[in-house]
């Protein structure tokens, strides 16, 4: 079960009052992973959308360089939701997340999730709206790797 | 000013014609038009300056609109906006002050959905909201696809040599 002062820090959800805050820690569940355990598979749908409450996850997305395959980091801090683009759209995954440590993460699932909308409850909305928040976040994170990607590559002639 | 009656149906028609509103039926985007109102904007009039404080969005009905940039000195349109597409939508997930000016660049008409209506719509849990929000989910998720492609595709050319495996590395990935 997840106690609602969890939710505090988890940055987006600042969008939401306590008691809706609370509302929503009822509807997810806790879900404890061991070290190694793959929580998101790359090229594989979730079913799900995760936030990190405790512990240290790895992210990996898989490239090609050179011919030879490389694993590219991620970032992924406590409090962050992650797998939101894969269980919004129904994709597949663009990493792998993996369990470094044990870790504890909240979830809440693609049907629950498309309930609560359903259910005029306002709290569904809100909750859209901060993943939304922190997709676009992303989104802007991303736009500025790329930009800069492309100045280097510019800059080098590669 | 409010949409005349007999006007709701072409307007709704332009509304459904941008993707935030394609999947919803004639009837949702008259229910969600009428929680709007339009405006008129003549030619080289500001819609709103960068650094304004966010009030809602504006789909263009009618005419054109320019996101304005600065180029030697002088003002420039440095994208173009016309009938069917969003103005300020991320507006909605977050309340950032504009980005930039966007100003008529011939008399033209919008349909604008305040800041203070959709927070109220969300409160009380309408379904104009959720919609609004589903069709925004569809079009921000696909940019966030689109642009991890293009980020992929850099991210391998760059991690070739070892500077840009460092700058790659530094960058991280988003999941």
């Amino acid at each position: 079960m997840i106690h609602p002062r969890e939710l505090d820090n988890v940055s987006c959800l600042a969008m939401l009052s306590v008691e809706e805050r609370a509302a929503l820690a009822l509807r997810m569940i806790e879900i404890p992973v061991l070290p190694g355990q793959d929580i998101l598979r790359e090229g594989s749908p979730s079913s799900a959308a995760f936030v990190l409450l405790d512990g240290q996850l790895s992210v990996r997305k898989r490239l090609v360089v050179n011919e030879q395959p490389y694993e590219l980091p991620g970032i992924l801090p406590v409090g962050e939701w992650f797998g939101l683009v894969s269980v919004l759209d129904g994709a597949p995954a663009s990493a792998r997340v993996r369990a470094v440590t044990a870790a504890r993460l909240g979830a809440i699932g693609k049907e629950d999730f498309e309930a609560l909308l359903r259910s005029g409850d306002p709290v569904g909305p809100k909750l859209l709206r901060a993943w939304l928040s922190s997709i676009a976040d992303q989104l802007q994170r991303v736009n500025e790797s790329v930009l800069m990607l492309r100045l280097f590559l510019e800059q080098n002639k590669l | 000013m409010q949409i005349m009656d007999d006007r709701l149906d072409e307007v709704a028609r332009n509304l459904r014609a941008n993707p935030i509103f394609k999947s919803m039926g004639a009837v949702e985007a008259i229910s969600v038009l009428k929680a709007g109102t339009t405006m008129a904007c003549g030619e080289g009039e500001v819609l709103f300056a960068e650094g304004d404080p966010c009030d809602g969005f504006y789909v263009v009905l009618t005419g054109r609109f320019g996101v304005m940039g600065v180029r030697d000195g002088e003002p420039l349109a440095l994208a173009i906006i016309g009938p069917g597409e969003c103005i300020g939508e991320m507006s909605l997930t977050r309340a950032t002050p504009r980005s930039a000016t966007v100003r008529a660049l011939s008399n033209s008409t919008v349909w604008h959905l305040a800041g203070s209506v959709f927070e109220t719509l969300i409160a009380q849990g309408d379904t104009r909201a959720t919609h609004i929000l589903q069709g925004l989910q569809v079009e921000i998720c696909r940019r966030f696809r689109d642009e991890l492609l293009v980020g992929a595709e850099l991210a391998a050319r760059a991690s070739a040599v070892d500077e840009g495996r460092l700058l790659v590395e530094s960058l991280g990935w988003e999941v």
